[in-house]
Parts: structure tokens; sequence; C-alpha cells
């Protein structure tokens, strides 16, 4: 790491920097300038890691999109799909206008692609030490209100699945409190199919309980039910009983939230003509449009006025 | 003349057209100029320029440059009409697109690259039209016996030319804090692509969406247009085209909708 | 949820840190470490000697309001003296401390500051809650809550010269057994005896000070003001009226407590009615200090635009605030 021209902290400093935390990408630049070396600019790492997240953070406020569901349900596919439909032009009302993780799109979506040399469309498992965030900016199509910065947590399943059977608690997940929106995702092949049916529902219903553990999120608002692979539903032999669990999730889901809680379905990546590249998205980006931000408010202490005057009402 | 030479920057990936696009600029500013813009005299350093011309009038096809880093490029300018030209000192490094490659890859960017970078007053933003690597989605059937079904990893170096400049530009974002010069996108060997009868706006948005939406999700805080460029005139691959480029080899035909090769450069002076 | 479940909630859950809720407006991940390193930022910032024109950037970053780059470099030196590297263009993160370090001196105790001491942060908290009134929404909402109560308790604190009570109690001297002679007095009684006359002394400057006689006469005003019947050609001009009769009868540049249910039962009579904040806007403009004038649009001229009618009495919230924060950012009093 390149030597900061910081002066040192003073003594009783906290023993860890906020540089720890914030580390800019700039700083080493132009530090590199000042000795000469060569210093790569930005991390060519395929997403960000946390001081990186931070540091975008600190100049603009993201919206914060974390999908929460199982190994193989289809979070990863969702981010990669918002990439690959903006690929080929605006859709949804939303035009793209930036991403500091390019190259983090353009590795996931490589699986999709003829260039990855498959027969047909796969998706790599994110791995527990994989940098979790991507980023992408977006715009407004008719260029109306500022652009809007989104960063996507690509989390390992397996931390879902340790929080749905309490071997994790949400607090060693500090993302999903600070996540504006949290999608639980049920993975609708499972659903469509009546034999891994019963156990989705179960492990969905696991983690909804432990994602409105008071204080996990930043608040119920932030949750919504994300069905991906839904055209499996359309396909499914038992289409009803499948369209049946799902309401029974829904509203399982909006009575432990005390809201009603939003379900959207996906098919972002489907064989099927019928449901085109990002099937869904479209929804799902009006959603992080129409909120962009959830606040965690907390009310000072009560102030009990001392004189008649302050008492005094209209 | 102004202390301070007016600093363009030509990015683009490897053989997007930017040695011979300096060439065929160098010898119409030369000759008798155009757009308002021509040399005010030789410049002093001129070796690799006249080189570069040679190559051009000669109709051979440029070797890929060998420098390392960007070439130092100074061309002494008169701007305006004759009798109210002023002049100007244009610096315009012909840079390899190697460096752009290897700034896609892994982040690395040549120091003095990264200076001229963060003064430039304009950017010329090459995309070669005939040569647009582009995603393809794998075919919702199966595979038409050309895939063996063998996953391959990624790499970088495959990857869409749109996704490379847009991450270009990004980089280029982060080192000026978001402040960008008017940027020309100049898409090159636009004759290949003249018959289609798009506007060179248009051809972006159909070819490079990702790249046409980055553009325009930058306005107005960014000034930018894009510009159909053929510095070879045509086809020279095709002997009857390549004749009838020969007859006037230093001044090239503009192709359909195209722009000659002053345009781009006169416009980002305009908006400097 | 199981009862295993629910224990694990019981333990899971617990009171959430306001800190790091808060912070997260400019952070993503926030480790220990790194809430520790932002409190120490905060504290500091909190801490440092406090003066008007210093208050009113942090709430102009609050708000996300445009300040000199000067004064943005000044408060980013300021964040970053504790050793953290917080420079002018991290816009969020700069807006998050502010409002952080507003709500720490918002929750700070007033101690025995008077009005002098008090300014600073009696024109911030007036200047987040005109703001707030003009439909601004700052980084964090918190900030909005911490003002308005520091405004109230700060209003009460400099008028408590009716709260003091009666006089301090003279301790009883130990019984002498029957028979016995009394005590000569000693050192110890002596000294006793002095420190009560101390208190006895104190007890009567503070009930009979100016700054008591002061709060009870501003209140007879009031009750008087009250009590008079309200004659206005219309509600703008009502409004208007109200607002600077108010002004007019508070003893000290941070007005009475309650301001805002005072000027409600004033304008009794035209509650149910709307302005033009044009018109407003035009009976009241004035020549506000210019360090203020981008805070009050309705006094200087520079309405904003999204806003156009109010009730009457959110107007006269709203013009009241302004004409507050302008007296607070005038001249220094001497109170």
């Amino acid at each position: 790491m390149t030597e900061s021209s910081e002066p040192a902290p003073p003594e009783d400093a906290p023993s860890a920097r906020i540089d720890d935390v914030l580390d800019t990408p700039e700083t080493g630049a132009e530090a590199a300038g000042e000795t000469g070396a060569e210093e790569p600019l930005g991390s060519r790492a395929t997403a960000l890691d946390a001081p990186e997240a931070n540091a975008l953070a600190a100049r603009r406020r993201p919206t914060v999109l974390v999908l929460a569901g199982a190994v193989g349900c289809g979070k990863t596919s969702v981010y990669a799909a918002i990439y690959e439909r903006l690929g080929r032009g605006p859709f949804g009302g939303w035009m793209f206008a930036g991403s500091r993780t390019i190259a983090g799109f353009e590795q996931r979506c490589h699986w999709w692609r003829t260039s990855s040399g498959g027969s047909e469309p796969y998706m790599e498992h994110t791995r527990a030490n994989d940098l979790p965030w991507l980023h992408i900016r977006l715009r407004d199509s008719e260029s109306r209100e500022p652009a809007r910065d989104l960063l996507l947590g690509d989390f390992d399943g397996e931390f879902f699945d340790q929080l749905a059977d309490n071997r994790m608690q949400p607090s060693e997940l500090p993302f999903l409190r600070r996540a504006d929106h949290v999608g639980l995702v049920i993975d609708g092949e499972h659903i469509a199919k009546v034999t891994a049916r019963a156990a989705e529902r179960q492990q969905t219903e696991y983690l909804l309980e432990r994602l409105l553990i008071p204080d996990a999120l930043a608040g119920t608002d932030a949750l919504s039910l994300i069905v991906t692979k839904s055209d499996c539903l359309a396909r499914s032999r038992d289409a009803e009983g499948a369209e049946s669990c799902l309401a029974e999730l829904n509203q399982r889901a909006s009575k432990l939230a005390g809201r009603p809680v939003p379900l959207l379905r996906l098919a972002v990546r489907s064989q099927d003509p019928q449901f085109p590249l990002g099937h869904g998205l479209e929804t799902l980006l009006e959603m992080l449009g129409l909120r962009p931000a959830l606040q965690i408010a907390a009310d000072p202490e009560p102030y009990e006025p001392a004189t008649a005057l302050g008492r005094f009402r209209a | 003349m102004s202390s301070q030479p007016h600093g363009v920057v030509m990015l683009g990936l490897p053989s997007s057209g930017k040695s011979t696009y300096l060439g065929g600029l160098f010898h119409s500013l030369k000759d008798s100029g155009a757009d308002g813009l021509r040399l005010q005299g030789l410049p002093d350093e001129r070796d690799y320029l006249i080189e570069l011309e040679k190559a051009w009038l000669a109709l051979e096809p440029l070797e890929r440059s060998r420098h390392h880093g960007p070439k130092h490029v100074e061309l002494p300018l008169l701007l305006g009409e004759p009798d109210d030209a002023r002049p100007l000192r244009l610096e315009i490094p012909d840079v390899v697109g190697e460096s752009y490659e290897a700034a896609w890859e892994y982040g690395q960017w040549e120091q003095s690259l990264q200076a001229l970078l963060r003064t430039a007053r304009g950017l010329l933003l090459f995309a070669r039209a005939n040569a647009v690597v582009a995603p393809e989605l794998i075919e919702i059937h199966p595979s038409k016996g050309e895939s063996s079904g063998e996953r391959s990893p990624w790499e970088p170096a495959d990857s869409p030319t749109q996704a490379k400049l847009c991450d270009l530009l990004e980089q280029v974002g982060e080192m000026r804090r978001e402040a960008f010069p008017a940027i020309a996108v100049v898409v090159s060997a636009w004759d290949s692509v003249a018959d289609l009868g798009l506007a060179p706006a248009d051809w972006l948005q159909w070819q490079l969406p990702l790249l046409a939406q980055w553009l325009t999700s930058h306005k107005p805080t960014l000034t930018q247009r894009t510009f159909g460029v053929s510095a070879q005139g045509g086809d020279l691959e095709n002997e009857q085209v390549r004749e009838q480029v020969a007859i006037h080899a230093g001044e090239r035909p503009v192709p359909l909708n195209g722009d000659k090769l002053t345009a781009p450069l006169r416009w980002l002076l305009d908006h400097a | 949820m199981s009862q295993d479940q629910t224990e694990v909630a019981g333990e899971e859950s617990g009171v959430s840190d306001a800190f790091d809720d808060r912070i997260r407006e400019g952070v993503v991940v926030i480790t220990e470490d790194g809430s520790a390193a932002l409190r120490a930022t905060v504290d500091a910032a909190a801490s440092a000697k406090a003066t008007t024109p210093g208050m009113l950037s942090f709430v102009r970053l609050a708000f996300d309001l445009e300040i000199p780059d000067a004064e943005r470099g000044r408060v980013s030196g300021l964040f970053s003296s504790t050793g953290a590297a917080v420079t002018p263009d991290q816009r969020q993160l700069t807006a998050t401390l502010a409002v952080l370090t507003l709500i720490e001196r918002f929750s700070r105790p007033l101690g025995r500051r008077t009005m002098q001491g008090l300014l600073p942060d009696a024109a911030a908290a007036s200047a987040v809650i005109v703001l707030a009134d003009q439909g601004r929404a700052p980084v964090h909402p918190d900030v909005l809550g911490f003002a308005t109560r520091w405004r109230a308790m700060a209003a009460e604190h400099l008028r408590r010269g009716g709260g003091w009570g009666g006089p301090p109690e003279l301790a009883k001297p130990a019984e002498t057994p029957e028979g016995a002679p009394a005590p000569e007095p000693g050192p110890a009684d002596i000294e006793a005896l002095r420190a009560y006359a101390g208190e006895l002394n104190q007890w009567l400057r503070q009930t009979s000070s100016s700054a008591r006689l002061l709060a009870l006469e501003e209140q007879q005003g009031l009750l008087w003001w009250l009590a008079s019947s309200e004659r206005s050609p219309s509600a703008t001009a009502a409004v208007l009226g109200a607002c600077e009769e108010l002004l007019g009868l508070s003893a000290y540049s941070l007005g009475p407590p309650a301001a805002g249910e005072l000027l409600s039962r004033r304008l009794t009579g035209y509650a149910t009615e709307e302005v033009s904040i044009a018109d407003l806007s035009q009976l009241a403009a004035r020549t506000v200090p210019e360090e203020i004038a981008d805070l009050c649009p309705l006094l200087s001229g520079g309405r904003p635009s999204h806003v156009m009618t109010a009730g009457v009495l959110d107007a006269a919230r709203w013009l009241y605030d302004e004409l507050q924060l302008t007296r607070l950012a005038g001249p220094a009093e001497g109170q």
C-alpha cells in the first residue's frame, strides 16, 4: 500500500483509521503520481470491497439492494440480467449511466454468452470470499432526474442458508441493516416442482422469520419477495398448487411484517421465448426508483416542559 | 501564441484507427486545411508524423504502433478564417491501443498518459465501425454444433467493445473527478457502414448501445458528438476502391453521412 | 414462531445503535472500528468552538445546500482532525457527519449557558426548523426532532426565573440533652452558617434577578396579546402581524417556548384559510443578513418555487421561524 502523506493521528485516536473503512483509490493514484511509481488507478477486481463501496457512498448515497436466498436460487442472475439488458438499450424507463464494476458484470454475463463456449446459459455460484458489491448507475430515460447509484450485494447463498437455520445471526451480516431493499428470493423452479415445493417453502419461511427479527433490517419496508425462474411456474404440472404456495408465503410475510410485502416475479434468462431477457426487471427497477432510500429514524428522549408556558397548547 | 498547448487525447482500443487518423489529419491540415483549421507551419518534431503521413498516402496499412506510452505530437495550428485566424498549439499524442487494453484488463495506466488525460481539454474516442465485438447470448435452443459445451473462464480481452470503452471513460472520470472535457466519438472506417444510411449517432445507438446511453446520461454536464470518419476513404482491400482512392490520395472521399477528417477536431476546439 | 426462535429473537433483538443507524447514510459497510473512528470525528467536531457561521455551515451541509468551497474545505479539515481523510468531494459523508454533529450538539446539556453561549446552537436549531418548514429534507430526519427539542429546552432554560422554588433550608443543630448547657458554636458551626448565608444569597439573587422579572414580564405581555382581538385586512396580513408581534414580545433573542402554539391560538380565526407564499413573501420582504439570505426565502424574496400556498398556521410558523433565525443571526445581544 502506498504511504499516505496524511499527518499521523493523535495518540488517543481509535486504532483503526477511517481510512481503513474509506480507502479511496484516487489517493493511491495521486500518491503514485508523487512517487513516480506505476500504481493501479483502481481495483480491477470484479466487484467492490467494503472500503471501495464506502468510498462510493461517501460521495453519493447509493440505493443498496441485497438479494437474500439459497445457493442457486438466481440472485447473481438477476444482477447480471440488469446489466445485460441495458447492454441492448434503455428499458423500464432507465438508461445506463455508468458502473465502477463493468468487469464484474462482464464476468458474470460471460456464462450466458457464446464466448463462454457453453451450449446453454449457466451462472457460477458466488463464493464466500468473492468481493460482494456490484455497482451500477442509472438515469431515467428522459434525464429529468440526476443519475442514481445502485449497489447490488452479491453474497454467497451459504450465508443465507446459515442465517435461516440459525447458525448465523443477522448482526453478523450488517449489510442487511444497511440495505434499502432486501429481496428474499424464492426459487420459482422449486416451487413449480411438486417434489421440491415443500422444502423450498419451509426454507423460505425460516429465512423470512430470521429477516424479520427486530433490527435485522432497516425496517419491514425494506423487504420484498422475489420469485426467480417464474417461467417455470407457467410450465408447472401443478400451477395452481404453485400459485397457492406463493400466495400463502406472501400472506405469511405480510403478516409477520405487519404490512403488505410486495411479490415480484422474474424470469431473467429463460429458455422460453415468451419470457425475454430480463423479464420482470422493469418492476424491480421501478420499486427501487420509487423508494431509493430507507432511513432509520429515532426520536430523541421526550422532553417534559418545566413551565406552564412550555406546556401551553392552543 | 498561447504558452500552454491545447491538449486533445485520442482514446481507443488497438486497431481502432487512431494512428491512421493522425496521419490523414496531418496531411489535411498541412495541405490545404479545412473547417477553418490548418497548420501554421511544420512542427519541429515531425518525423513520426511524416512516417504516418507516408503510409497513409501510400495506402499502406499501418503496422501496429510499437512505441510505449504516448508518442508526443504537437501541431502549431491556425484556427479560424484566413483573415481572422488565431494561433493555437495542439498537443495530440498518439497513444498505442495496448495502453488502453491494459487499462481495461488491469487498471494500469502509464503515468504520462494519466497526466495527459487529467489535463486534456478534449477527448477523441475511437470505435472502429467494422470491428465491433458485440455480446452474443447463447441461443435458447441447443447450439448449432459449433460449441463443444465445454465452458471456458472469462477473459477480459474477449469482452464486448462497448464494455471496454465505457470502462475506460469511467476510469478517466475517476481521474478527473467526473469533470469531463468535450468528447468527440469518432466512428472510424465509416465507409464500411455508410451504405446503411444511418447517421453516426444512430449507428452508435444501434451498435454500441451501452456507450450511447453512457454518453446521453451524462448530459448536460458532458458535451459530446458522434462523427463518422473514414481516414482511408474506402476499403483498400478492394482493388477497384483502392485505385479510385489512389487517384486523389491526398484528399479522400467523405462517405455518406460521414464527416471530414478535421471535423471532430474542429468541433472539440470549438467546445473546449 | 417456535419458542426457540423467540428466545433467539429476544437475544438477537436489542436496541440498535442510533449512531450506526444514522451513519449508514454516508457509509455502506460499518465495522466496529470504523464506527468508533467516526464517533470520535463527530465528538471532536461537536466539541470544537462553535460559531454561528460555522454551525450554519453544518446545517447547510445537513440539507445538502451549497456552501463556498473554502468553507467546505474548512469543514472537511475539521472532520479530518482526528486522523480521518474526509475530503471535500465526499459530499454525502460530509453531510452525514454534519447531521451527526448537529445531533450531538443538540443532545448535550445546556449547563449554565446564557443567551450568548447558546447563540450558535440556537441559530443552528432555528435554521434546521426553517429549512424543514420549507419542505426541504435533511440527510437524516432525526436532526429535526433534536433541533425542535433543543430549541424548546433552551427557550425554557433562559426563562427559568420562575422556577427556583422556596428558600434553602437551614440545617437544625443537634439537640442538646435536657439540663446540659448549650454548646458554644465551633468552627464547623460557623462554616455551616457561612455556607447557608451563601445559599440564601444565591436564592435571593436568582429569584429577584432581572432574568426572572424579564421572564414574568414576557409572560404577561403574551397573555395580553393572546387575549386581545385580532384585526387584519387579510389572512396574509394577520400572519405577518402575529409573527412580528410575537417576536416583539419576546424578552430574548430566542423566542418563548411553544411559539408555534401561541401563534395558533392568536390566529385561530384564520385556521382554515390558506395564504399565497408569494404574497406573504412580498409583504414580509426585508433586508436580511447576507449570511442567511439563502435560508430565509420568505424574507429575502427568494421564494422556494415548489411551494405555492400554505395553510395559515403552517405559513405563520414558517415566517416566525425565519424571523427568529434573522434575529439570532443578527448582531449579538447581551443576554
